[in-house]
Formats: structure tokens, C-alpha cells, sequence
């Protein structure tokens, strides 16, 4: 218990973290409560109203069929933080266990993944999504699952230094001497104490996936309209961007709090859960 | 109860490319120790003479390069998978650092419970908490993780998860050396109780042959990977014919200083293990060394039945010399 208060106490003298924190609370809420907050619905359409400037009934305006932006925001918010949390929860899965098998095993099993990592680190990340969506086929679904199987190798190379590390230590040594199986000492005595940098490069995960996704869905290869994305609605406002400012700015700014709330935070978490990994100031 | 035959273990060093040798590091080689049940063996050598490999090898923590191991008559160096891990109850590795050999995020009730478990035996709060008495802890740390811990109590607690599976051997690795000098004292004094209500075999490894002194029946002296000399723990420090165990006796803080003590500091390091050279291991820093050095392997001299030196000149050396400790 008192490790935590530590912890808690630490993490409250960050203020930069803090700060991140409340961004990402606050951007999860929001997307959570859309269905309750949003003034309109997302997709509905009124040509009469189309590219209002922002005012009282429409917050952040309207755009080119007179749907609310504020509303669209809101349900793409969603979509883009669960493409953030699916893919790197993907990402994690396969990262972490092939990182710790190639780190508790070594010998030939560390030789094929590693070597299976670094080919897969050879592809431009960019291009390989862009052909795998071109044949699959740009739905939420596909691109959750692919934007989680090109990022993995970072991590299951994070996870393999950890495991070789950890595995070297009298504890595990003793828990082996006592009987514990493989599974036992991979699941609960190394990988608990590696979670520290698994959780902080997961923080940063979560932001590098939900830049992708725009990027992605604004080439148009994304999330697909109607359903909103920041991406796509950053797409649709670029050809009227002398006309209706609000139409980029929203879906831009959402984007770049996200992300900028994502690495505060995860700076901020590295500080204090991992001194070994940052160059700075260590002090509270 | 346990036995090594001819053990060894060598690691191969990794090469930076094709073209150069293979690199062989002999860590421990031609170890035959024969150990009586309650009785304790001090594994005695400075750091980097392969006797903290050893203790792993018993362990079954490294795999073995040649060699047996018999516990009880049983050959346990060539079991696998369930097997070995069914027979690990019957020995119990002890760790130098107590701050390294406790999982950190497990608490004092599941570092316990764990041992416990896997061997099916009850592992209800009673037992862990008879274990805890054993060690001389009190039953309110058992929700406490190790960093609430003072490291006297994780050394007490490293030695309950030990025992836990009711081990007939212990194999502690420098169990007190990096503990204040007060409670070296208090942890060796349990591990003396211990071994006398629980019957263990035990075996110590350190540094220090003072330590050893005051717990072994039987001390062997290690030096690069082998043994220089193994007798009964007060015929070592009565009757050492090896020159490097009275080069480590001279070396002993005497009590009384300045009366007629002999002193021959070692010169120099312990020589790579790197691709030993032939000859006595003990050659490059031994002062009686000669031509005969070169060509002796270090083969066991029995001098009575249970006093084992590898020198070959030891009936030359001069007999006279007396340690007190």
C-alpha cells in the first residue's frame, strides 16, 4: 500500500504529467458521455444550416451537410480513442509475449523472433498499412487489428531487454529452485516487475495510434464516412478551408490535445515509475 | 546423502566472428565431494573460483557439463521437467543479496505460499505462519512486501521460503555476507538451530573462513574451478597443507597482534579461467612453485582418510607452521 501513496505522491509533484492526466481523463469522458452530450446526432444532416460559422446552437459550427461538428467530434473521439486502445491492446498482446518468450528462452526461439522483428521492422510501417488495407478493405475493425500488428516490435524488444534482465535475479532463480513452472515464473514473478516500461511505452502507444488513424482516415483510407473520425473530419473540412476555419480546427486541435495529453503523461509516468529511463531531472 | 562425481561446468564465450577460437570458461571442474546427512560442508575460495557455480550446479540452477550429482543415490543431474521438479523439494538454494532474492511484488504471505503450493502441502495461514516462527519472524509481517523489510528479516524470510518444502539440503551462497556484522551473527546462529532441529545437510558457501569455521564439519578450499584441499574444519585450521589454504589462513585479522605471525600475502590476481592453462592452477602465484607444477593436474593426495590435498609437493612443505585463529 505505501508504495503506491509513494507513487500517487510522486506523480502529483509532476505537474506537466498531471496536466496530461486530466487532458486524457477529460477526452476519455467526453467520448464516453456522447451519446448523452451531444446536442444532435452525429450524422444528421440539415442543408440549411450547412457550413454555420460556430455560434449558441452549434458550438464548434456546422459543416458542408449542416451536421453539427461538436457532435461529430464527439462520436469521432470515440472512434479515435478506441482505435488507440484496441490497437495497442493488440500490440501489447503480441508484443509482450513475444518480447518475453525471446527474452526468457533465448537460444533458437530468441533468434526467430528477433530475426522476425527485424524483418518486419524493415517494412515502412506506412506502406505496408496502406497495401494490407488496400486488400482488406478500410473498415474500423481492419484498421484497429492492423495499425496493432505493425506496431509491436518496439515493445517485444522493450519486453526482451526487461526479461533478460529480470531473469537473472535471485528471485526467479529461487522460484525455478522451488518447482514453479516456466508459465509461473514468466507470468508471476518476471513480467509484473517489467510492467513499469510495458505501461509507459503503452501510454505512448495509445497517442502514436490515434495519429495514424488520422493520417490514415485522412488520406481517406481510414474510418469511413459517415461514421465520424477526427481523421475524416479533418478530411472533409480541408476543401473548405477558406470558407469554414472551425471545419480543420476542431478535429486538429482534438488530435493534437490527445496527443499531447498521451506523451505528457507518459513522460510523466516514466519519471516516476522508471528513473533508470529518463535523462533529466529525477527529482519530485 | 550427496554426492558429486567429477563435476564440471564450462561456458563457451561468444566469438566475434568465425575466424577466432572457440573461447572455453572452465568454471568448476573435477569436483568429487561426498556429504554425510546433518553434517555441513564450507565451501571456501576467493571470488571467482567457481564456488558460487557450484552451489548453483547442486541447485540444479545450471545444468551440469560432465559430471553427477547423487542425492541420496539418486542421480539428479540428468532429471528433466516433472521429475526434477518434483525431487527440488529436497534441496533449497539460500541467496547472497536478500534484496535480490525476493520477488518485490509478491508480500511475505505469498513468497510463502508459493513453495508451499507447488508441492502440495497445506498452505493455510497456520502454516505460513509456523514458518515464520521458525525463522524467528513475527506473524505481522505477513502482508508486508520486501521493502518494508530490514534486510536481517529478508535473510530470515529467504531462508523460510526455504524451508518451506522441508529440504534436506541447504546450499546458502554467502547467505550472511552482505548483512551488518551484528546480524551475521544472529543469522548464522539460526542457521546453526535450524540445522540441528530440522536435521539438515548443509551446504556453505563464503568467503570468509571464519564464517565457515564456525559452521562446517567439513571445509573444502576451491581455487579456479577446483578443489585445493578438503579436510575436517578444524584439521584446516590446525593442519592446512595446501599453500593456498595457509596463504588464506596467514591472511586471517589475528587477535593478538605482531606475535611471530607468518605472513605470505598472495601476490597477484586469480588467472583468467579462460582456456586454463596445463599444469597446477595454483602455479602463477604459488611461492614453493617448481618444474613438477607443470606437469600435475591437481589429482587428489589423500593424507588420511579424510584430509584431501591437490599439491604435489605437499609431504615437502615444511609441516611446523601453526595457525592460530
Amino acid at each position: 500500500m505505501r508504495k503506491t501513496s509513494v507513487f500517487w505522491t510522486r506523480f502529483m509533484h509532476k505537474r506537466a504529467a498531471v496536466f496530461g492526466a486530466v487532458l486524457v481523463i477529460i477526452l476519455i469522458l467526453l467520448s464516453l458521455a456522447a451519446p448523452v452530450i451531444a446536442p444532435y446526432a452525429s450524422d444528421k444532416q440539415n442543408l440549411s444550416q450547412k457550413l454555420q460559422p460556430p455560434s449558441i446552437s452549434h458550438w464548434l459550427g456546422t459543416d458542408e451537410y449542416g451536421r453539427d461538428v461538436l457532435s461529430r467530434m464527439l462520436y469521432g473521439g470515440r472512434i479515435s480513442l478506441s482505435v488507440g486502445f484496441v490497437a495497442v491492446g493488440i500490440s501489447l498482446f503480441i508484443g509482450v509475449l513475444l518480447g518475453a518468450l525471446a527474452g526468457y528462452f533465448g537460444g533458437w526461439v530468441d533468434q526467430v523472433i528477433m530475426r522476425t522483428v527485424d524483418i518486419v521492422l524493415c517494412i515502412p510501417t506506412l506502406f505496408l498499412i496502406l497495401m494490407l488495407i488496400v486488400f482488406l478493405g478500410p473498415s474500423l475493425f481492419n484498421i484497429m487489428v492492423i495499425i496493432g500488428l505493425t506496431s509491436w516490435t518496439e515493445l517485444s524488444r522493450l519486453v526482451r531487454a526487461e526479461f533478460l534482465t529480470l531473469k537473472q535475479r535471485d528471485y526467479v532463480s529461487a522460484a525455478r529452485a522451488v518447482g514453479a513452472s516456466n508459465k509461473r515464473i514468466i507470468f508471476i514473478h518476471i513480467l509484473p516487475n517489467a510492467l513499469a516500461p510495458i505501461f509507459i511505452s503503452a501510454t505512448f502507444g495509445v497517442a502514436g495510434a490515434i495519429l495514424l488513424e488520422s493520417g490514415l482516415s485522412f488520406l481517406g483510407l481510414g474510418v469511413q464516412p459517415p461514421m465520424a473520425s477526427w481523421g475524416n473530419i479533418l478530411t472533409a473540412g480541408k476543401d473548405y478551408i477558406t470558407q469554414a476555419w472551425w471545419l480543420t480546427m476542431a478535429p486538429g486541435l482534438a488530435i493534437f490535445i490527445t496527443v499531447l495529453g498521451y506523451n505528457l503523461l507518459g513522460d510523466g509516468l516514466r519519471d516516476v515509475m522508471d528513473p533508470r529511463l529518463s535523462g533529466s531531472d529525477n527529482h519530485a | 546423502m550427496l554426492e558429486l562425481k567429477n563435476l564440471g561446468k564450462d561456458y563457451t564465450i561468444k566469438r566475434n566472428s568465425v575466424f577466432q577460437p572457440k573461447n572455453r570458461l572452465v568454471a568448476v571442474d573435477h569436483i568429487n565431494i561426498r556429504l554425510k546427512k546433518n553434517s555441513t560442508l564450507g565451501l571456501v575460495g576467493e571470488s571467482g573460483c567457481g564456488k558460487s557455480t557450484l552451489g548453483r550446479l547442486i541447485c540444479r540452477l545450471e545444468e551440469p557439463s560432465r559430471g553427477e550429482i547423487y542425492l541420496d543415490g539418486q542421480a539428479i543431474h540428468n532429471l528433466k521437467g516433472t521429475s526434477l521438479r518434483r525431487i527440488r523439494r529436497k534441496f533449497q538454494p539460500v541467496f547472497q543479496d536478500p534484496y535480490g532474492s525476493l520477488n518485490p511484488r509478491l508480500t511475505v504471505y505469498r513468497t510463502l505460499e508459493e513453495p508451499l503450493r507447488l508441492h502440495d502441502k497445506p498452505n493455510n495461514k497456520n502454516e505460513i505462519n509456523n514458518l515464520l516462527e521458525m525463522v524467528g519472524l513475527g506473524n505481522e509481517v505477513m502482508g508486508r512486501y520486501p521493502h518494508q523489510l530490514s534486510g536481517g528479516q529478508r535473510q530470515r524470510l529467504g531462508l523460510a521460503r526455504a524451508l518451506a518444502v522441508g529440504p534436506e539440503l541447504i546450499i546458502a551462497d554467502e547467505p550472511v555476507s552482505s548483512l551488518d556484522v551484528s546480524i551475521q551473527a544472529q543469522i548464522l546462529n539460526l542457521f546453526l538451530d535450524l540445522q540441528e532441529r530440522l536435521h539438515l545437510s548443509m551446504i556453505f558457501i563464503s568467503h570468509d573462513l571464519r564464517v565457515v569455521g564456525q559452521l562446517a564439519d567439513e571445509v573444502a578450499v576451491m581455487y579456479l574451478g577446483r578443489i585445493m584441499e578438503l579436510a575436517p574444519a578444524n584439521e584446516i585450521f590446525s593442519n592446512a597443507k595446501h599453500p593456498y589454504t595457509q596463504a588464506l589462513l596467514e591472511a586471517l585479522p589475528k587477535l593478538k597482534p605482531g606475535r611471530g605471525r607468518l605472513r605470505s600475502i598472495l601476490k597477484g590476481e586469480l588467472p583468467s579461467p579462460v582456456n586454463p592453462a596445463p599444469g597446477c592452477r595454483f602455479y602463477s602465484r604459488c611461492k614453493y612453485a617448481g618444474k613438477e607444477c607443470l606437469d600435475y593436474e591437481n589429482e587428489l593426495f589423500s593424507i588420511d582418510v579424510k584430509h584431501i590435498v591437490a599439491c604435489c609437493k605437499w609431504h615437502q612443505l615444511q609441516q611446523n607452521r601453526k595457525y592460530i585463529c
